[in-house]
């Protein structure tokens, strides 16, 4: 072979390659969500670090765009990393607003001095204490509801009561339950040690240990696993359940609401709240106030989330599992928690 | 230090047994090395100022190793105590479980593979020689996400299964830590077959046509000569691979699995204890260094080198320990 039959064919390599990667990185690159950077006001603006990024966001903020002119910037990523990016970033950070999807990372964002106290009768109205910060450093938008699946062939509803009944040995073999290191899991154990303390917790997620669960570290999962037999009693958010009835109204699974006769049922909320640092204060709360009110149903319908506004209607899919009472503990306490729910866990040897 | 002069004249200025042994010894090592940095210098231009270049981009590779170990100097006691007397030891065993697994799969399998395309012909052999290194480009935590998703309870076959044979079948429990084993084995071997085929395209024809001569069988050449040979490039894909598997933490999360490296990310997020986690990783990079010592070992001295192209009548010899090192 010749050098020069060689170096044609390099370059006729070179070149497809050069080919592949514009046709695969030219898309990718329009796709990605725009860098929040500073530019001259002259336009309104709010920047956004979302932790939450399912149940799509870009239609959301584009009607708020669209309502009020006010651009919306967005960066998604992980909640825990996006906190500690906003710390390490400290007055320099561009963000405005901080969505996370549990208690527990807005609890200790405020706990960090991340937020700012945020007057806004608005807020105040649409928003029920419970679901917000004691002092107003953030806001509830969104509520997932934590509740016992049942599958109605093999589990009669009349045998079904609280999260702490599943310890009854009844249920040996027949659990299913997402792992430890979900946030889902760990949020549900602070509010039973937040109900009953931290013995008698630790007592009740050891009777569920003892009933050997299946663990599966997917909500979806654990709902088609509980619909094909391989359990017939289940812990899992009242959304997926929301997805799949979407996708097949015949999904043969059961929402039963937990803990309806004493203290209510166990929901965390997705919930935002503005940085100490914001440059755009006004915008941001603006942008608060439109998602706690008319922006409710977009934002909570995306996802089948229950609207933590009680004068907006929940999508029709979610609203046909019943009415329910929310343990009416505030949110925070489960942030607060949520460290000595991950130590009990360890110590439950729930995994 | 130099010595123009001496390297002019190529003569020591401590011939050996004059003065101290020890001081000779040292002047001796001093100008030795000297001579080869100036060497160098006449070679290579830029390595005779100040390694200003290197040096940054040395410190920036180990700027976050240090940090990292760092954290292990001032520990967290009263989380290190919760998670020594709950979660650590099951963690610690899971991690050295996947090793061994990953590692025995990784090598049994990427050394066979790759002894299969380089000594045998068979169809498809120059697809297969390429296509075998596909599992490299998928990552562990997408493969595992595939075969959780196909082989659970609610996935196809079980579910196909149950339908043929009706009602409850028994079937290996797919999230577990044989599971995990199996995925990254299956993501992880192109590491070990990229290098053992490299290491087996180098040996030399004649050696085996003279090991056959002598009465080898096409296995025993295998395993006392082409495997002895390939040692130390075997080694270095194993090691690649276990370093893989020590860092992932979203396939074994998949696999109800916990290792170190999951414990660092439940600590952080779950504990929300950033410095916590970080000594977490700490320990775990000394798994990494451990990893790689146990692979020098294993590499031992033994390094060999053969002539390529066959021109020469000498087949295999040692050769200078410096140039054949990976």
């Amino acid at each position: 072979m010749s050098s020069k039959y060689l170096r044609r064919r390099l370059r006729v390599l070179v070149a497809g390659i050069a080919i592949v990667l514009l046709l695969t990185l030219g898309p990718a690159i329009a796709c990605t969500p725009a860098v929040v950077e500073e530019v001259p006001v002259e336009k309104e603006l709010v920047n956004v670090y979302s932790g939450r990024h399912y149940g799509h966001m870009e239609p959301v903020f584009a009607r708020f765009t669209e309502e009020t002119g006010i651009e919306v910037r967005f960066t998604f990523g992980k909640t825990a990393e996006l906190r500690e990016r906003l710390k390490a970033e400290g007055r320099h950070t561009p963000a405005d607003v901080y969505i996370a999807v549990d208690a527990g990372n807005l609890w200790l964002a405020a706990q960090e001095g991340l937020f700012q106290p945020i007057e806004s009768q608005v807020l105040e109205r649409n928003i029920p204490a419970a679901q917000r910060d004691p002092q107003n450093r953030w806001f509830g938008l969104t509520m997932r509801v934590q509740t016992i699946m049942y599958h109605p062939d093999r589990v009669d509803p009349a045998e079904l009561s609280t999260y702490a009944a599943l310890a009854d040995p009844k249920w040996h073999g027949r659990l299913i339950m997402r792992p430890a290191t979900h946030v889902y899991a760990q949020s549900l154990v602070a509010s039973l040690i937040a109900a009953h303390g931290e013995a008698r917790a630790e007592e009740i997620v050891r009777g569920w240990m003892a009933n050997e669960p299946v663990m599966i570290d997917s909500d979806t999962r654990i709902l088609e696993t509980l619909a094909a037999g391989g359990g017939d009693v289940a812990i899992a958010n009242h959304y997926y359940m929301g997805r799949l009835l979407d996708a097949d109204p015949g999904f043969p699974v059961r929402v039963f609401w937990a803990n309806q006769d004493d203290r209510g049922v166990h929901a965390n909320v997705a919930g935002a709240g503005i940085t100490a640092h914001a440059h755009n204060r006004e915008a941001a709360i603006k942008f608060l106030e439109w998602l706690s009110g008319p922006g409710q149903r977009l934002f909570t319908d995306g996802n089948h989330e229950f609207p933590v506004n009680p004068e907006v209607a929940p999508h029709p899919i979610v609203a046909d599992f019943g009415a329910f009472q929310r343990d009416p503990i505030s949110i925070a306490e489960y942030g607060r928690l949520q460290a000595a729910a991950v130590r009990l866990l360890d110590r439950a040897s729930y995994k | 230090m130099t010595f123009p002069s001496l390297e002019r004249r190529g003569r020591s200025l401590f011939p050996r047994g004059r003065g101290t042994r020890w001081g000779a010894f040292v002047l001796n090592k001093i100008q030795f090395y000297t001579e080869r940095i100036h060497a160098a210098g006449r070679r290579q231009r830029f390595t005779r100022g100040l390694p200003t270049l290197p040096l940054m981009i040395a410190g920036l590779m180990i700027l976050p190793v240090a940090v990292v170990l760092s954290a292990l100097l001032t520990p967290t006691h009263s989380v290190w105590e919760h998670l020594w007397a709950t979660i650590l030891p099951e963690m610690i065993g899971n991690t050295l479980v996947l090793l061994l697994g990953v590692g025995l799969g990784t090598l049994i399998l990427g050394t066979g593979l790759a002894w299969l395309t380089v000594a045998y012909r068979f169809p498809g052999r120059a697809l297969f020689d390429w296509l075998l290194l596909m599992p490299l480009a998928v990552p562990a935590y997408v493969m595992g996400y595939v075969y959780v998703a196909t082989f659970d309870f609610a996935g196809p076959v079980q579910s196909v299964l149950r339908g043929w044979f009706g009602g409850v079948i028994w079937f290996p429990e797919i999230r577990s830590g044989g599971g995990a084993v199996l995925v990254m084995t299956l993501v992880l071997y192109p590491y070990v077959y990229l290098l053992a085929r490299a290491a087996f395209h180098e040996q030399s024809s004649n050696t085996f046509e003279a090991a056959r001569a002598m009465g080898y069988s096409r296995l025993q050449s295998f395993f006392r000569l082409a495997i002895p040979l390939a040692r130390p490039s075997i080694a270095a894909g194993v090691t690649l691979a276990l370093m893989e598997a020590l860092t992932d933490f979203a396939t074994v999360r998949f696999f109800n699995f916990p290792t170190l490296s999951d414990g660092v990310i439940r600590v952080w997020h779950g504990m929300m204890d950033l410095r916590a986690a970080t000594e977490l990783a700490g320990v775990l990079m000394l798994f990494a260094l451990v990893a790689i010592f146990v692979e020098r070992g294993v590499r031992g001295r033994a390094r060999y080198f053969q002539k390529v192209c066959g021109c020469d009548e000498r087949t295999a010899h040692h050769h200078d320990a410096a140039t054949l090192r990976l």
